[in-house]
């Protein structure tokens, strides 16, 4: 059926296409490997995991910032894809979150026959193998895939066999310590929730999604473990491990700051947040 | 200098179908004119089909849809601009000052952060335009009295509702969770990214009507520029017409927030530049901003969906970025004026 608002635009294209004169001519070279934009930082490291970096043409933002990447061109926010920059990439296909968009950018994909594949972020470990089994699938490295999953399941075991005798802990996104804040804290159903997960701990977080810590509430939960997450830059500000408030914690005190690199949890669980978990578990075990 | 109305639209309308040309053939994907020009041509046939050339998708399905949102927006956008300028005698009146927008923005983001995920296709555009038009009417209500509607309690009223909007919106964000905020952040930054071409109609049919009834109004806003008891004795229904205008602009504003989020300035910069080239007589403003605001929006949009290919920039970005310049050499020009 033909709407009205189509037909308005179709008249104005055809009057103005008469004044128009610009023509361009493309061509781009075949190229028989796979052509994947990766929408999605966890995406894209499970694709290297699986020797698919070579495949890979364009990546959003969070990709960007992988050093192996940099040169690849970035197609911006995951949910505010450009249909038209992800055509003119001529993908065989686009990987990423389930939440990527808009509608019009996917289903313009898929009518030109890019292959779309959506996965949810990873917050546990069974569906970071499910994530990796599939693209495995997808793009025929099964044998990759399944080495893979290995180290994953390996990894596994060594925290499942490492056991800490905390109970309880917090985890808390440093801030830089712009303006004295406390670092946000994650709530449940966050990647740091996903990461004291890991580690057998207790989020004392009941609150969904991360919030600002006030200094009141810190002191009142007193964790046994706080888990101290920072962007990998050094800060300019004071930094959170030396806070009075934290100093005051039961962690602090029994010296269980712990920190991480908060770049592995971007895109949910990854194989380097579990490599961090060990580091940290295997730490706390000691003590 | 004053440059005769025929010439002027003229121009606007010779260079706005120029500036449509130019979007039809410039995007991520090259397509050449005579490309452009077969699909476009082959789709006023009938036939249905399933399969796709990467030229028709991106024709019909992305580029042309976008192009008239971002003409019908715009057109909608600066006419209401003129419009509560001239209603409120006030050059730095947009849509935005009697809360229209803020308002649509409270809906939308209670759509998000709320509501289900799988109602959000009708939800945010239809929150956003109730809660565009409930705030209005507030607005208006807290203006009027017996004695009729004061144009200084107008403003303060939108003002007040603005912010209160402001806090329901920090509140909501602050309760959101980690998508939600980032579908937050996205929709306040306005975009035309998500033009489809089944929603083009009611835009279509909104921006007729508001053309039309906006050139009925003409008369009585140039009275209306003359003070208001000076428009009564004129003959002019000064309360009726303000009521009528406001409810408009509440409808054209909600609708275009409603599909397009929030993209500022249009409304405030388009009726200037307007009234620089052919004066302040609304008969002439009125059909000139709607051509140069969608002529705006859309040289906007081509720069924002081109600039970091294969990535693109929220329109509402490159708007505020013309238009906040704009209006300090206003605020300037105002305060010179003033003393």
């Amino acid at each position: 059926m033909r709407s009205a608002g189509i037909s308005f635009a179709k008249s104005l294209a055809c009057f103005s296409l008469l004044l128009t004169v610009i023509t361009t001519q493309t061509a781009l070279a075949e190229d028989e490997t796979p052509r994947i934009i990766s929408a999605d930082l966890g995406t894209t490291q499970v694709l290297q995991a699986l020797n698919l970096q070579d495949a890979i043409i364009a990546v959003d933002v969070t990709s960007v910032r992988q050093p192996e990447l940099r040169g690849l061109p970035s197609i911006g926010y995951h949910r505010q894809l450009s249909p038209e920059g992800l055509l003119s990439i001529k993908a065989d296909a686009l990987v990423g979150a389930a939440d990527m968009g808009p509608e019009t950018a996917i289903n313009a994909l898929e009518k030109t026959g890019v292959q779309i594949i959506q996965q949810e972020p990873p917050k546990t470990i069974d569906t970071l193998i499910e994530n990796v089994r599939t693209l495995s699938t997808e793009f025929n490295h099964k044998e990759d895939g399944e080495k893979l999953i290995n180290i994953i399941e390996e990894m596994r075991t060594t925290l499942s066999n490492t056991s800490v005798k905390q109970k309880t802990a917090i985890f808390l996104l440093d801030m830089g310590g712009h303006g004295g804040a406390n670092g946000s804290m994650a709530g449940q159903g966050t990647g740091g929730d996903a990461f004291l997960n890991l580690l057998g701990l207790e989020n004392m977080a009941k609150f969904p999604a991360y919030r600002e810590a006030s200094r009141e509430s810190l002191i009142a939960l007193n964790p046994d473990v706080i888990v101290l997450a920072s962007g990998g830059r050094p800060s300019k500000g004071p930094k959170l491990e030396d806070s009075e408030v934290i100093a005051l914690t039961r962690a602090a005190k029994e010296k269980n700051i712990m920190g991480m690199n908060a770049s592995t949890l971007v895109a949910g669980l990854s194989v380097a947040a579990m490599d961090e978990a060990i580091r940290v578990k295997t730490t706390l075990a000691k003590k | 200098m004053r440059i005769p109305f025929n010439l002027l639209v003229a121009f606007f309308a010779l260079s706005t179908l120029f500036f449509v040309g130019l979007s039809i053939v410039t995007g991520a994907v090259n397509i050449s004119f005579s490309d452009a020009y077969g699909v476009i041509t082959s789709s006023f046939s009938n036939r249905e089909t399933t399969e796709y050339s990467l030229a028709s998708v991106v024709l019909l399905e992305l580029r042309l849809p976008r192009i008239a949102l971002a003409l019908l927006v715009g057109c909608i956008l600066a006419q209401s601009g003129a419009v509560l300028q001239g209603l409120f005698r006030n050059p730095l009146a947009d849509p935005g000052i009697i809360g229209v927008s803020s308002g649509a923005a409270v809906g939308a983001i209670v759509a998000i952060v709320v509501l289900p995920e799988a109602w959000k296709v009708w939800s945010i555009p239809g929150l956003a335009f109730l809660a565009g038009l409930g705030t209005t009417f507030l607005v208006y209500s807290l203006a009027r009295s017996e004695k009729g509607t004061s144009v200084v309690i107008l403003l303060l009223a939108g003002v007040a509702m603005s912010a209160l909007a402001g806090a329901a919106i920090g509140f909501m964000t602050y309760f959101a969770d980690d998508n939600n905020l980032r579908e937050l952040s996205v929709w306040q930054m306005g975009s035309l990214a998500k033009a489809k071409s089944e929603e083009l109609p009611l835009l279509l049919f909104v921006c007729i009507v508001l053309v039309v009834l906006f050139q009925r109004q003409t008369n009585a806003l140039n009275a209306l520029l003359l003070g208001e008891s000076e428009a009564r004795h004129m003959g002019i229904k000064v309360e009726r017409l303000k009521r009528n205008a406001i409810i408009l602009v509440a409808i054209g504003v909600g609708v275009a927030v409603a599909y397009s989020g929030i993209i500022g300035f249009v409304g405030l910069v388009v009726p200037h530049i307007v009234r620089m080239l052919c004066g302040p007589n609304h008969r002439f403003l009125l059909p000139l901003s709607a051509l140069l605001g969608g002529m705006l929006l859309l040289i906007s949009d081509l720069v924002a969906r081109t600039i970091l290919t294969p990535a693109e920039l929220p329109i509402g970005l490159i708007t505020s970025l013309v238009g906040a310049p704009f209006f300090i050499v206003l605020l300037l020009r105002e305060r010179k004026r003033w003393y």
